[in-house]
């Protein structure tokens, strides 16, 4: 089938789905941090006792946080949690996630399970892993710019 | 996916001298409220600085870090498109290489723009809409 059809009727949990990176609310921004690099993820998930999700903390809060000093690293992520953000079930299509993300302008959505705990994280990356899977010749890519072959996944 | 990447989707993308201290990148991206800068010298890139340089980076090392030029921590030489290739190849370098900025270049390698993932997924929004 097309993107467009696949998007319609395929579940979120045909998306790559990343680790789900869960913090306490309470936690301090600079306990959120060496856990964000070392998974690779611009996105903390906020949980609750049940691990039911309440709000995320991103790359976003943090440059707007740093660019007041560095004295907000001691705060808690919970203080400084993103203004939007959004959850899917597993079984819900994939044109959910996109829809979520252009209306509340995000970059993450939380993947939930049928008891409603956080699972994992999708968003761009994952969206743009899927709409490439539909054009295959394009992935196939030899030359880009200066550099010949690409070595390594990088998250710029 | 035959088509080349349309001007609205590539532009307007905000360049930074080589010079720029670090706190004065972080606060256009702050102040602008986008997720990265290009780093170029008359018009011709450099480098690229985004949310994750500042994650990787940065974050810890910020007051120490701050007064610094920008091209110590910037991505040096990202991986760019030229703007008569088709758009699914810049598609594809986000999904294949996890670079989520792709600038386009012209065929004198002078910056045009850039395409993020937030603009195709607006695209493929609206598509998916009609709109």
């Amino acid at each position: 089938m097309g993107l467009f059809e696949d998007l319609r009727s395929e579940p979120v949990s045909e998306l790559a789905i990343r680790k789900a990176l869960t913090v306490r609310e309470d936690a301090a921004i600079g306990e959120a941090i060496p856990r964000m690099k070392a998974e690779r993820l611009g996105c903390v998930i906020l949980v609750d006792a049940a691990g039911k999700p309440t709000g995320t903390f991103t790359e976003e809060e943090l440059i707007r946080l740093l660019a007041r000093g560095q004295a907000c690293l001691a705060e808690s992520v919970g203080k400084h949690r993103a203004a939007a953000w959004a959850s899917v079930s597993e079984d819900e299509p994939v044109g959910k996630v996109l829809s979520l993300m252009d209306s509340r302008n995000l970059r993450f959505v939380i993947v939930t399970d049928a008891a409603g705990k956080a699972v994992g994280l999708t968003g761009q990356k994952g969206l743009m892993e899927y709409i490439a899977d539909h054009f295959p010749r394009e992935v196939l890519v030899r030359h880009v710019g200066r550099k010949p072959y690409i070595h390594e996944r990088e998250g710029a | 996916m035959k088509r080349k990447s349309p001007r609205s989707r590539r532009a307007p993308v905000t360049a930074i001298p080589p010079e720029t201290t670090v706190e004065q990148a972080l606060r256009t991206l702050a102040g602008l409220e986008i997720a990265c800068v290009l780093v170029a010298r008359e018009g011709r890139l450099l480098g690229l600085f985004s949310e994750r340089d500042v994650l990787d980076k940065v974050a810890e090392r910020y007051e120490e870090l701050k007064d610094k030029p920008i091209t110590e921590v910037m991505t040096p030489d990202p991986v760019y498109v030229y703007e008569s290739d088709r758009a699914g190849k810049a598609l594809c370098v986000m999904a294949v290489s996890g670079y989520r900025h792709v600038p386009v270049v012209d065929v004198n390698e002078r910056i045009l723009g850039i395409v993020s993932p937030l603009r195709v997924m607006r695209f493929l929004q609206s598509r998916c809409e009609g709109r």
